[in-house]
């Protein structure tokens, strides 16, 4: 998060389109909002709308982040609401992330997820917290920053999640992201697949996760 | 450095065994799922008919994972006297028919399940790939991986293929449109399922929306069940009046997590019973 140390908030916007053929085209709106409240801790929030003219538009997925971080360890609790209009499908998410930084260029994180899918007339409730199918899965995010030049910087992703959005972690997403800072503005351009159909010795790369965003500290 | 070493080659020891025991370029090179339902819906692998039953009650069972290859020890005769018992007409293998998807493995499946002495319909699953020509020795044995059957002119089993954890756009067109059809009660089978209960592992197709979709679809189309297995244990999940059900898987030994077993459908006057049977432990 470049920076957010100078500044106290920082707020940024991204435009995600996901493509996984046949099943959702999709073009997200996110906003975001970080802010730090003393040296180890920090408070994120987001809310996106998938725009029409692709799959299920409306609202897409709103949520909170707490962080903790000290030297090279951080530990992430968030809540999330995400949905599917169209669908009448919806998820509750709560994750616990433990993460750690082990070298400067790379990021480590792992922990657990619970997830409660919605159906019907309550898809859109974010307070359902129990179901049938409601499971518990792993997280995890691993990132190398392999190129560090003045403004720009690049990094290749393997993540079920980031902030606001969660993966089954069967799918392998992985990607790379591209930073450009100037001045108080960075630019955030992110690139990534997944591998649709996992399955010991079988595997398709089948998706598209293509985004764009600015941020911008205060 | 020695240390540095002595990692890399216990992943390169690792991957050459699995190299020597599947085809690891069945991984990226093997037909996808969009290939396998374009070649089923295409008209070139013949479809199995519907067997004959008596249309006002009918009973069925599910059957997944026999992985024959691994498990060549399967109790026909139990599962036959089981079968009297309970007055099955036909039944259905979810998949992972053979362990390795080898040729002399795919044999044995057809020797065992034949022996069995009721017709039966199945699908293919991820095992069934592990070979280059896994799916080649699949339809040559087994038939189409999709596809519909009507069984007494009521109940309609649309079987999809998932062997990769994954549906596709072909397929899932393909199946809106059999799913409209509001003439006839609906079931669903598949190799993988959509939930698995609070497990964190990797035994539900991959994709999130993919879930979603497909959810959303059985229940627009009021389907009252889908079945499924791959995860070698006995589930029930009801998830917005769709009744998700795993099938126990029906191998012993190694692969047996506790909960072998078969599910048992009754279909008469448009209704759907289901009973979990355990397999007799012996």
């Amino acid at each position: 998060m470049p920076g957010l140390a100078a500044a106290g908030w920082l707020a940024g916007a991204d435009l995600g389109f996901g493509f996984e053929p046949g099943v959702e085209h999709r073009l997200v709106l996110e906003a975001m909002a970080t802010r730090p409240v003393s040296s180890v801790l920090t408070f994120s929030g987001f809310i996106a709308a998938a725009l029409p003219g692709f799959d299920n538009p409306g609202l897409a997925r709103y949520g909170l982040v707490v962080e903790a971080r000290r030297a090279r360890f951080g530990l992430e609790l968030g809540l999330a609401h995400e949905e599917w209009s169209s669908w009448t499908a919806g998820e509750n998410r709560a994750l616990l992330l433990l993460s750690a930084r082990p070298a400067r260029s790379w990021t480590c994180a792992v922990g657990a997820a619970w997830r409660v899918p919605v159906f019907g007339r309550t898809y859109h409730s974010p307070f359902v917290w129990r179901a049938d199918a409601a499971e518990l899965n792993l997280a995890y995010r691993l990132s190398w920053r392999f190129l560090s030049t003045g403004r720009l910087s690049a990094a290749a992703y393997l993540a079920n999640t980031d902030r606001s959005s969660f993966r089954n972690p069967q799918q392998l997403p992985l990607g790379l992201v591209v930073n450009y800072e100037a001045s108080r503005w960075t630019v955030c351009a992110r690139l990534g697949t997944g591998i649709k159909g996992l399955s010991s010795a079988l595997f398709s790369p089948a998706e598209l996760d293509a985004h764009l965003g600015v941020e911008r500290g205060f | 450095m020695g240390s540095n070493r002595a990692p890399r080659l216990v992943i390169a020891a690792a991957l050459l065994l699995l190299a020597c025991k599947w085809n690891l370029t069945q991984a990226v090179l093997h037909p996808t799922v969009e290939q396998r339902v374009n070649e089923c819906l295409s008209g070139t692998i013949p479809w199995p008919g519907p067997v004959q039953v008596n249309p006002d009650s009918f009973r069925f069972a599910v059957l997944t994972d026999p992985h024959f290859g691994k498990s060549d020890t399967l109790d026909v005769t139990g599962i036959r006297a089981e079968f009297n018992r309970l007055g099955v007409d036909f039944f259905l293998v979810l998949g992972d028919l053979v362990h390795d998807g080898l040729a002399d493995e795919y044999s044995l499946a057809v020797a065992m399940l034949d022996s069995i002495g009721l017709p039966y319909y199945s699908t293919i699953g991820n095992h069934d790939l592990y070979q280059a020509d896994g799916w080649q020795q699949f339809k040559e044995r087994f038939g189409p991986s999709c596809y519909v059957v009507t069984v007494g002119d009521q109940l309609k089993l649309i079987f999809l293929d998932t062997a990769e954890g994954a549906i596709g756009p072909t397929q899932f067109d393909w199946l809106d449109d059999e799913l409209a059809d509001t003439t006839v009660t609906k079931l669903v089978a598949t190799h993988y399922p959509l939930y698995d209960g609070s497990m964190p592992g990797p035994y539900r197709l991959s994709s999130t929306a993919e879930r979603n979709k497909l959810q959303h679809l059985l229940t627009n189309h009021h389907v009252p069940a889908i079945v499924s297995g791959h995860v070698h244990a006995w589930r029930h999940t009801a998830v917005d009046g769709v009744d998700h059900f795993i099938a126990g898987s029906m191998s012993p030994g190694a692969l047996d997590y506790g909960d072998r077993g078969m599910l048992v459908f009754t279909f008469a006057r448009d209704s759907l019973a289901w009973t979990h049977v355990p397999f007799p432990t012996h």
